[in-house]
C-alpha cells in the first residue's frame, strides 16, 4: 500500500504550502506508486518540526524526550560536522543536563589488578591522542526502509564526522592492569531508564577490540568540549563501528570473565548473522551489529534542485566505510547505466569522511536520476537494491537523487 | 532573521523542564493547545548558536505532537508519555493492526509498561486511529 504522507523529509526545506500544492500536484498527477518520484512521495503530510536545543542550531526532531535530533542535510558540505550540528541520539529520558566535575568520575572495575576512579582533570593528564571519525547511527535511513519498520524513522541525518581527542582506552585497560581471562568490556554513561523496568543503556566490546589503539575516550569534539547532548563530559569513540558502542557521558567500564548479556547487546541492535531476510522470512540467527558497511551521498545539488542548462554543475558529497579507506568515488547522471570517475578530496584518515567532487555539464533539459557510489580499500563497494531488516539497520543502498535541468 | 522568530518564541513556549508526570501532565494539556499551530521552515544556518554551561541543569524542549480525537485517547495519554514522547509514535508510520498490536506488547513486556491487560487492546485502537493503516 502506498503511503505518501510519513517518510522523513530531511533534505529539502518547505513550507506548509507548498508541500499541500505538491501533494495535490502528486495526487493529481498519479506519482507516488513509481520508483523515481521517491523523493516526492517522502514528503511529509505534516512538515515536522525543527527545533532548537541548548547548544545546538535546530533540527529536525525525530524524537523530542528522549532526545534525537538530525542533522540538516547543508552541514555535510563541511567535512567535520560542526558540534552544533551533529546528530544527537539518546534512548533513555532520564539524559544529563548538567554534570559537577568536581565530583564526576569516570570508574575502571571488574577484572582488574587496580581499578581506577579518574576525574577529568586526571584524563586530560594522560597522553592524548586524536583522530578523525566517523559517528553513524545503526539506524540511519531507518525512514526509507521498505516495507517499514519500527524505531527512530531517521533520514539520512543520523551521521557525523569529528576530529576527536582523548585517552586511548588501551591506556586506560592498561593502566588498571587486566585481569587473566577478560573477555568483554562494558560501557555505562549517565543515563538511566525512566522505570527501573527499562534496561540501562549498556553497551559491550570484545577485549581485542577494546584494546584497538583508535578507540578513545574522548572528551574533545573538533577541539571543543563535546556538546552535553553529545555526551559531555568524556564518549567512547569506536572508530569504524556504529555509533551504538559509542557510550555518551561515559562513566563507568567494567572487565567482564564472559560475554555480557544485557538487553541491549542481546536483544537490541542485532542484525540477520549470515543471511538476508525479509519480513516473511526472518532470519534464524541473528549477531550484534559491528563496523559500518561503505556508504557515499551527494551533498549538492539537493534533491529536486533546479540547475540551468548549458552551465557546468559541481557535484560534491562524501563517503564513508568501516575503516578500510575509501579507495573510489564514481557517480552516474543516467540512474546507474554508464558511471564516471570523481575526485577524491583531503584524506583525513581512513576513519573519516572522505570528500569526493565532480563535474557535469547536463546536455538538455529534463529530470536527471544521480546517483553515487564508492569502494574501499577491501574492494567492498555498495548494493543497487537496498538490503532490508527488521531492525532497520546498516542500510547502505546506492542512493538516487533527482535534479531538474531547465 | 524574520523567518526565526517563531522558532524562538515556541521554543520559549516549549520550553518545559521535564519529570515523569510534569511531562504527562503537559502532554495532555499541550495536545489541544498546540493544535494547528503554525509548521515551520527550519531557520538559516548562520544564526549563532550558544553553548549552554555544562554545570547547570538546563530545560529541554518539550515538543509533543497534535493527538487527533478518537476512542481511548485518554489511556493512550496517560500510558504513552510515561517513558518517551507521544513524538517518537506520531512519526512511526502507518503500520496494521497486528503490528501495533506487537509494539505496545513489547513496550509491556520487555520495558515494563504499567497497562492493565485490557488496556493494550484499547491502546491499539486508539493507535490505528492516529497511525493505522489496514493489514
Ligand atoms: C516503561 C517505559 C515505556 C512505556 C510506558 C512505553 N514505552 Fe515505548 N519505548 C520504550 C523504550 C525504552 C523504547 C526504546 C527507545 C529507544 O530505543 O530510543 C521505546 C520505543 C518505542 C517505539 C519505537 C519502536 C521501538 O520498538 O523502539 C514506539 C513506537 C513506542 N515505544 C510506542 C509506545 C506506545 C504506543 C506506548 C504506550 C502503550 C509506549 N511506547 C509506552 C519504553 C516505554
Amino acid at each position: 500500500m502506498d503511503q505518501p504522507d510519513d517518510r522523513p523529509d530531511f533534505r529539502f526545506r518547505l513550507t506548509r504550502r507548498q508541500l499541500l500544492r505538491w501533494g495535490t500536484v502528486a495526487g493529481i498527477a498519479g506519482i507516488g506508486s513509481n520508483g523515481c518520484s521517491r523523493r516526492i512521495e517522502q514528503a511529509p503530510a505534516e512538515v515536522e518540526p525543527y527545533l532548537r536545543f541548548p547548544g545546538k542550531v535546530a533540527m529536525r526532531v525525530v524524537n523530542d524526550r528522549a532526545p534525537c535530533l538530525e542533522t540538516p542535510w547543508r552541514y555535510y558540505r563541511e567535512d567535520l560536522t560542526p558540534n552544533e550540528a551533529f546528530f544527537v541520539r539518546w534512548h533513555l529520558q532520564a539524559i544529563p543536563t548538567a554534570v559537577d566535575l568536581r565530583t564526576w568520575r569516570l570508574r575502571v572495575g571488574g577484572r582488574v589488578n587496580k581499578p581506577l576512579e579518574l576525574s577529568l582533570d586526571d584524563l586530560k593528564r594522560m597522553k592524548a591522542t586524536s583522530i578523525v571519525a566517523v559517528n553513524q547511527c545503526s539506524g540511519n535511513s531507518r525512514g526509507y526502509f521498505e516495507p517499514r519498520v519500527p524505531g527512530g524513522q531517521w533520514g539520512h541525518g543520523a551521521m557525523g564526522n569529528a576530529r576527536w581527542t582523548g585517552v586511548p582506552l588501551c591506556d586506560l585497560l592498561k593502566r588498571a592492569d587486566l585481569k587473566a581471562k577478560a573477555e568483554q568490556v562494558t560501557f555505562d554513561g549517565l543515563d538511566e531508564g525512566p522505570l527501573p523496568s527499562v534496561p540501562d543503556f549498556i553497551k559491550a566490546l570484545d577485549v581485542p577490540l577494546a584494546l584497538q589503539p583508535e578507540v578513545l575516550v574522548a572528551y574533545e569534539m573538533n577541539g571543543k568540549p563535546l556538546p552535553m547532548l553529545n555526551g559531555f563530559p568524556v564518549r567512547l569513540v569506536v572508530p569504524g563501528y556504529f555509533a551504538t558502542y559509542w557510550i555518551k557521558s561515559l562513566t563507568e567500564i567494567n572487565v567482564l570473565p564472559h560475554r555480557f548479556d544485557g538487553f541491549w547487546m542481546q536483544k537490541a541492535y542485532l542484525l540477520p548473522a549470515n543471511a538476508d531476510e525479509s519480513p516473511h522470512d526472518l532470519a534464524k540467527k541473528v549477531a550484534p551489529i559491528g563496523r559500518m558497511v561503505v556508504r557515499s551521498f551527494l551533498v549538492r545539488p539537493e534533491a529536486e534542485e533546479r540547475l540551468p542548462l548549458g552551465k557546468p554543475v559541481a557535484l560534491d558529497g562524501l563517503a564513508f566505510d568501516g575503516g578500510e579507506g575509501i579507495k573510489q568515488v564514481q557517480f552516474s547522471t543516467d540512474g546507474g547505466s554508464s558511471w564516471s570517475d570523481a575526485k577524491l578530496g583531503d584524506d583525513l584518515g581512513k576513519f573519516s569522511f572522505r570528500r569526493w567532487r565532480a563535474e557535469w555539464t547536463p546536455p538538455e533539459r529534463g529530470s536527471y536520476a544521480l546517483q553515487v557510489r564508492a569502494v574501499n580499500a577491501a574492494g567492498q563497494t555498495q548494493p543497487t537494491k537496498p538490503i532490508w531488516n527488521r531492525g532497520g539497520y546498516a542500510q547502505n543502498v546506492i542512493e538516487t537523487v533527482r535534479v531538474h535541468v531547465v | 532573521m524574520a523567518e526565526d522568530r517563531p522558532s524562538r518564541q515556541r521554543t520559549r513556549r516549549g520550553v518545559l523542564v521535564w519529570t515523569l508526570l510534569a511531562a504527562a501532565v503537559t502532554t495532555a494539556i499541550a495536545f489541544d493547545a498546540l493544535r494547528d499551530r503554525p509548521q515551520l521552515p527550519p531557520p538559516e544556518a548562520d544564526v549563532p548558536v550558544e553553548t549552554p554551561p555544562t554545570d547547570q541543569a538546563f530545560a529541554l524542549p518539550n515538543d509533543p505532537p497534535d493527538l487527533p480525537l478518537g476512542p481511548h485517547r485518554e489511556e493512550f495519554a496517560v500510558s504513552c508519555t510515561i517513558c518517551h514522547s507521544t513524538r517518537l509514535i506520531a512519526n512511526q508510520p502507518h503500520f496494521p493492526q497486528k503490528k501495533w498490536g506487537e509494539i505496545v506488547h513489547k513496550m509491556v513486556d520487555v520495558y515494563g509498561a504499567p497497562l492493565a491487560p485490557d488496556d493494550e487492546a484499547r491502546i491499539v485502537e486508539y493507535l490505528m486511529t492516529m497511525r493505522g493503516r489496514p493489514e
